[in-house]
């Protein structure tokens, strides 16, 4: 063993670069999982912390007060599961609220500070000491912070029935342990116990009322014994006393746990995807590196044996070498990761909204390091097998064997351009010494296109199913069915090119389980199929392919949905795809919903033509169906807007920092292969200069080499992603409810990464060969 | 300028030469243990056009390193080295680079072809570095020369699969396919065996004969009859200079008697 040791110290002191690039590999490497991981735990510690301190640990639904009798809230204390339930009010407010003069959708729900709940202050740190909202005072949820409309000093009116008479000032924002994920529809604000009292009491519309301004809606927190299975406990609940059913909604302890770390998962699956990628990429740099070695150092190795070394005691050497190297990379990853770990924390906190700890999962990196070493240690068992072939008569002979090149190719090296067709023999004379950095290239290319695919393809009518529109008209006292079609048939009148839509929502039950279920007409679908239409009778629903699967149906199949007290079986006609409900969610017609008892009114939004005068159609509207409908102009919703700037932002942080590491990963791949060509070749790079070629020249030559063969990679890795990025990218996006990930594939997706990749394997290739200035003919020259 | 004679092979005549490279006071030393290894100690030397020169000396006696001194391939620690008026000495590296592709051929004792071109490519590839000639004149010019070496059948061969002597004889098409002012050679029989070493000798007088002036180092007394000027190098000096009448093959033995005897005066 000793003397084992010895060699690897002379080996590394030799050959100290290659030694630093596997340190560096594996060190990014190991920061990126660490990164990860932490991260991950991190982001669960502060969910199940925050579900404990909102007391939703079982099973939590919203009703509308009134819609919850006695006999329903008895079934709770009947049920040996129930443990113990809580009520809380909260107020819903249905108009437009008005932000220091702007129009705005949120917040939409009020509550009290029940004491639960946590503050941040200005610098996003949780404020210690107990918070007090005073009159007057009101306080946000933390995803609000993001819409510089909604600051510390901002003055929220909200309508009542009397008008924009209840006034609030913003002192802060807090944490929603519940609903603060950015991709809840849902933003509830916290007021002070005695507004609220007093709008509760004086301001409350009835649901009955033409137009409810203020609606009471109540949260229901139900705790569950140890165990307990909540699905079960909700359809016990259900059979015997329908309370469930009788809620808006519901959910289980589970669902708001993945829920609230959707987009951290898929941030995280994309990251874990990538460091897959980086591993394969240092299995391939360091199968490189011990066949070049073994090349090179043919005489050596074979002077070993003839002294008595054993082939296993030979590949013990290169064993503990990179070995040493892995440990020492993975120490230094985790260092590194710790600062990195806060910053992207800190990312990850805008789509969560709740107060993360940065902490280090030490002992996960640990054995996630020990794992891939192993895996390294296998494959460097595997490349080092041809120690075994190793003749030591041949090494103590002067060497290997002579070399002929078979594939050249028979392209006849040219005067013009010169440099390329030299080039173009070094590549093809040893085309498997670089097969590995084209390799490295196609894997690096395909997955920057991923990445890009995936950033250009979450844009918010993509997913967020936003048709654009010009006017919203909404339902007032007087409106009755039938005034949906005046309306279409007036506006048409206006602009004959105009597109109008109707829309509502409600829950419904499908198998025991349940789902939001979009209710729409239009000419436009408000969802593209991804197979077969959307619906247009009253018996034919639309249902998302992650529903489908869940319920077991296909298209043509009928499904059994339950409203309230009503039954009625519709046909599935197509599949869409949505990232609202997590891809959960059906569609129907208006019919379809009256089928059901979904009588309540709808919301019109017309798109009017080109040039068309959006005022003047609006003000037609309130004046012919004045009390029947209220038009307004469409305003961008803000929700959607914040939503779609914050996930932009953590996209774009994590393909920017995947482009750093792909090009960071290539400078080391790039110095690793350039330092044992430069060494193979020093004798020809000499003699190169014997023959007048110049310094400059030979390198352009070196680094030219490396971008031709970046660009075969790139070309490789092209190709392979028109064929594997949708697959790739639906598995990776099915969490958030795209199961079909169809990309959008633009010239500046290939050609950006292609680029990026060619020109950082020509840098580098051309940097790295700086030795050859340096090289002196005479060197080469033997006497 | 020296004085020599075209009728009578032992007499001087005044014939005015000119001298391509000019070394005044050259001196190169290595460090070595924190002190310096002279090699060199102040040779001055001349090349004339048309000649064939030999620097002959003891192993480790500053032959071959005079000769990359001369040849620009190793700077030369003090002295100064004129080729067609500029000092190789203080030249820049793009510009050596010119005249190895330009002026100078080089033909080393382990061949040093290209392992990866074949036999034609060895040759054309410098070639195309020269501008003033086509693509397609170069590689004609090639194909002369490699006829001439008697290599045409093989031109499509790498090195590898070409016996010592053919890649010699390519190695000399190499260094002349642009045609050099000086042809510099290090012991390039030193790898060969008798039957290749005559081949290249052969060759290379023939070359001399067509005008290309030659500076050849060899240890071998065989190699140096072919010369027309035979220096004698010791411990980085110049010990002695040798003139002899060009070569025919009919005075190889008494050239070879006459080199030895010198030789030996010299305590060779």
């Amino acid at each position: 063993m000793r003397s084992i040791l010895k060699i690897m110290w002379a080996n590394i002191r030799y050959k100290k670069g290659a030694f630093k690039g596997v340190i560096a590999l594996m060190a990014v490497m190991i920061m990126s999982l660490a990164i990860t991981l932490s991260n991950t735990d991190n982001n669960k510690r502060a969910i199940n912390q925050a579900l404990e301190r909102a007391d939703a640990t079982g099973i939590f639904f919203v009703a509308k007060s009134g819609d919850i009798t006695d006999e329903m809230l008895a079934s709770l204390d009947n049920n040996k599961d129930v443990t113990g339930w809580r009520k809380e009010k909260r107020l819903s407010m249905t108009e437009m609220k008005d932000v220091d003069g702007k129009r705005k959708d949120a917040p939409d729900m009020l509550c009290k500070n029940d004491g639960r709940y946590r503050f941040f202050d200005e610098n996003d740190k949780l404020i210690d000491e107990k918070v007090t909202i005073n009159e007057g005072e009101i306080y946000l949820a933390y995803k609000m912070k993001k819409d510089g409309d909604f600051k510390v000093g901002s003055t929220i009116k909200v309508c009542t029935e009397n008008g924009y008479d209840e006034s609030f000032t913003v002192k802060g924002f807090y944490e929603d342990p519940l609903f603060g994920q950015i991709l809840w529809g849902l933003n509830n604000a916290l007021i002070s116990d005695s507004d609220f009292d007093r709008i509760y009491s004086e301001k409350l519309d009835s649901d009955e009322a033409a137009i409810p301004y203020i609606v009471s809606n109540d949260y229901y927190y139900i705790d569950l014994r140890d165990g307990a299975d909540a699905k079960e406990v909700m359809n016990d609940l259900n059979a015997e006393s329908g309370i469930i059913n009788a809620s808006q909604f519901s959910y289980e302890k589970s669902t708001f746990e993945k829920f609230n770390s959707l987009i951290v998962d898929t941030g995280t699956k994309v990251v874990t995807l990538f460091v897959t990628l980086l591993l394969v990429i240092v299995l391939i740099t360091i199968n490189d590196n011990i066949a070049s070695s073994v090349e090179m150092d043919y005489a050596s190795l074979g002077i070993l044996k003839a002294n008595g070394f054993t082939k296993w005691q030979i590949r013990m050497i290169f064993i503990c070498q990179y070995v040493l190297a892995l440990i020492i990379g993975a120490v230094i990853g985790i260092i590194l990761s710790i600062p990195l770990t806060g910053l992207l924390g800190g990312q990850f906190m805008k789509i969560t909204a709740l107060f993360t700890e940065n902490k280090l999962s030490l002992g996960k990196c640990v054995i996630a390091s020990v794992i891939i070493m192993a895996i390294c240690v296998f494959f460097i068992s595997l490349a080092t097998r041809r120690v075994g072939r190793i003749s030591p008569v041949r090494a103590i002979c002067g060497g290997k064997e002579e070399v002929h090149f078979d594939s050249r190719l028979n392209l006849r090296i040219r005067k013009n351009p010169l440099d390329f067709f030299v080039t173009l023999r070094q590549i093809t004379s040893r085309i498997t010494a670089y097969i590995g950095s084209s390799l490295i290239v196609s894997l690096l290319v395909f997955f920057m296109i991923c990445v890009m695919a995936l950033t250009d393809g979450l844009d918010a009518k993509t997913i967020f199913a936003q048709n654009e529109k010009d006017i919203i008209a909404v339902v007032d006292s007087d409106f009755e069915l039938s005034d949906m079609e005046a309306l279409s048939y007036f506006v048409r009148e206006k602009d004959e090119d105009a597109k109008i839509s109707f829309k509502d929502w409600l829950t419904c039950n499908i198998k025991d389980e349940q789902y939001y279920v979009q209710v729409y007409d239009g000419e436009e679908s408000l969802f593209p199929p991804l197979d077969g239409r959307p619906p247009q009778y009253d018996n034919e629903i639309y249902v998302t392919e992650l529903l489908a699967d869940e319920i077991g149906k296909k298209i043509g199949d009928s499904v059994l949905l339950h409203y309230n007290d009503n039954e009625e079986e519709y046909i599935i006609t197509g599949f869409f795809q949505t990232v609202y409900e997590a891809g959960r969610e059906a569609q129907i017609t208006i019919d379809g919903a009256r089928r059901l008892g979904k009588d309540s009114p709808c919301e019109a939004d017309i798109r009017l033509s080109e040039g068309a005068d959006k005022e003047s159609v609006k003000a037609a509207i309130n004046e012919k169906f004045d009390g029947v409908y209220q038009a307004s102009l469409s305003e961008p919703d803000s929700s959607i807007e914040n939503m779609m700037d914050t996930v932009d932002t953590l996209l774009i942080s994590i393909s920017t920092a995947i482009y750093v590491v792909c090009i960071v990963f290539a400078a080391i791949a790039v110095h690793l292969v350039c330092a044992k060509t430069f060494q193979r070749e020093r004798k020809d790079i000499g003699i190169y200069k014997s023959q007048g070629f110049t310094s400059s020249r030979l390198r352009g030559q070196f680094a030219l080499r490396f971008a031709v063969l970046a660009l075969i990679g790139a070309a490789i890795g092209s190709v392979s992603a028109v064929f594997l990025t949708r697959p790739l990218l639906s598995a990776l996006m099915r969490i958030v409810g795209l199961s079909n990930f169809l990309p959008d594939f633009g010239p500046m997706m290939f050609l950006l990464p292609a680029a990026a990749m060619t020109f950082s394997f020509f840098v580098f290739a051309y940097i790295a060969s700086s030795r050859i200035k340096g090289l002196e003919v005479r060197e080469l020259i033997t006497e | 300028m020296i004085e020599y004679s075209h009728d009578k092979p032992n007499e001087r005549m005044t014939i005015m030469k000119e001298a391509i490279i000019s070394a005044k006071g050259l001196c190169k030393s290595f460090a070595h243990n924190g002190g310096q290894i002279h090699i060199l100690s102040g040779v001055d030397l001349d090349i004339y056009k048309g000649d064939f020169t030999v620097i002959m000396g003891a192993s480790g006696s500053g032959k071959s390193t005079t000769l990359y001194a001369l040849s620009g391939m190793d700077r030369a620690t003090a002295g100064e080295v004129i080729f067609k008026g500029e000092d190789l000495v203080k030249m820049s590296e793009k510009k050596l680079a010119q005249l190895r592709h330009g002026e100078f051929g080089f033909i080393f004792q382990q061949m040093h072809l290209i392992s990866n071109l074949t036999l034609f490519e060895n040759v054309t590839v410098p070639g195309y570095l020269n501008k003033k000639r086509s693509a397609a004149e170069t590689d004609e010019y090639a194909n002369e020369l490699l006829d001439k070496m008697g290599l045409s059948k093989i031109k499509s061969h790498l090195p590898s699969q070409c016996s010592g002597g053919e890649q010699q004889r390519c190695a000399i098409a190499r260094a002349v396919v642009n045609e050099p002012e000086l042809l510099f050679a290090d012991e390039p029989t030193g790898a060969l065996n008798r039957r290749n070493t005559t081949e290249v000798l052969d060759l290379l007088t023939e070359l001399n004969k067509n005008g290309q002036s030659i500076l050849m180092v060899t240890h071998d007394a065989r190699a140096a009859v072919r010369a027309s000027r035979i220096i004698y190098i010791e411990d980085g000096a110049v010990m002695g200079e040798l003139e002899l009448s060009p070569y025919t093959p009919e005075e190889e033995k008494s050239r070879e008697s006459q080199v030895n005897a010198w030789l030996s005066s010299m305590e060779w």
